[in-house]
């Protein structure tokens, strides 16, 4: 009886730090969604970004329906947990006051249509910045209600 | 029942923990370092290319201006993913500690 108590306030003992610990991420856990969103957006963004050099006035159904899904893709990242980071990184890249996503659209507008040399350098700066959002993304961590499940297992 | 020394199991807990977090902040620095000379040199061979870009006509005094500052945007970024791998590492380094208590926990508590 005494060791099945003592058993018990054991696994009591380490469950509750285990959760404390767990419970203080300082960052949000990998979202396969969020990812392949990033990649999807980074396609689509570069195969419009080569349209550029044509007149903006004969995009702007295509343009439109790209910046939905980016407004939508933002208000996702707004909305997890622990992602301030990362809504950071999607705000300088669609923002029309910076020189990235959002700048380039901008500029597109305002020029009518942009050079085939200019588009050809800032494409590569656009995917870089994509990219550093995508593989951060991949750095996080699963869940780790695995970890919780196992040890649980192992202590019945 | 033999009595749970705390205080031992406490200080292999804290040198473990301390241990890990040398190793993953030393690995951390490491990278952070690397990266960061990558990016001023990949900086470095576009600033040069572009300025040869405007100088044959091939790009407008603008189009340089918002290449440069396209690059300042992506410091920007390159420090915000430095920063979300270090949480990553921090939270690497928690989980790691975690494994760690489970297992000393479980060796030196006894029932």
């Amino acid at each position: 009886m005494m060791k099945w108590i003592s058993k018990c306030l054991r696994t009591l003992v380490i469950l509750v730090t285990i959760i404390n610990i767990q419970a203080c991420a300082t960052i949000g856990q990998y979202d396969q969604s969020a990812y392949a969103q990033t990649i999807s957006l980074k396609v689509d963004a570069l195969s419009l970004i080569d349209k550029a050099t044509d007149s903006y006035d004969g995009h702007v159904e295509a343009i439109d329906m790209f910046n939905l899904k980016l407004d939508k893709a933002y208000e996702f990242e707004k909305h997890r947990p622990k992602n301030e980071i990362g809504l950071q990184m999607w705000a300088i890249l669609k923002s029309p006051d910076k020189h990235l996503l959002g700048g380039l659209i901008a500029r597109w507008k305002i020029d009518g249509k942009l050079g085939r040399v200019f588009i050809a350098e800032i494409k590569p700066q656009i995917a870089e910045a994509f990219d550093l959002i995508a593989e951060l993304e991949s750095k996080k961590i699963q869940g780790n209600d695995a970890g919780v499940q196992s040890f649980l297992s192992k202590n019945r | 029942m033999s009595a749970i020394d705390f205080a031992q199991i406490f200080n292999q807990l804290k040198d473990e923990a301390i241990g890990q977090a040398k190793t993953a902040f030393k690995d951390r620095t490491r990278e952070a370092e690397n990266d960061a000379s990558e990016l001023l040199e990949r900086m470095k061979e576009k600033l040069s290319r572009w300025t040869v870009l405007v100088a044959d006509g091939s790009l407008t005094i603008d189009d340089f201006k918002f290449l440069v500052n396209s690059q300042k945007d992506l410091i920007t970024m390159h420090a915000l993913a430095q920063a979300g791998e270090t949480a990553i590492a921090v939270d690497n380094l928690k989980n790691g500690i975690i494994d760690t208590i489970v297992e000393t926990g479980t060796r030196l508590i006894p029932v």
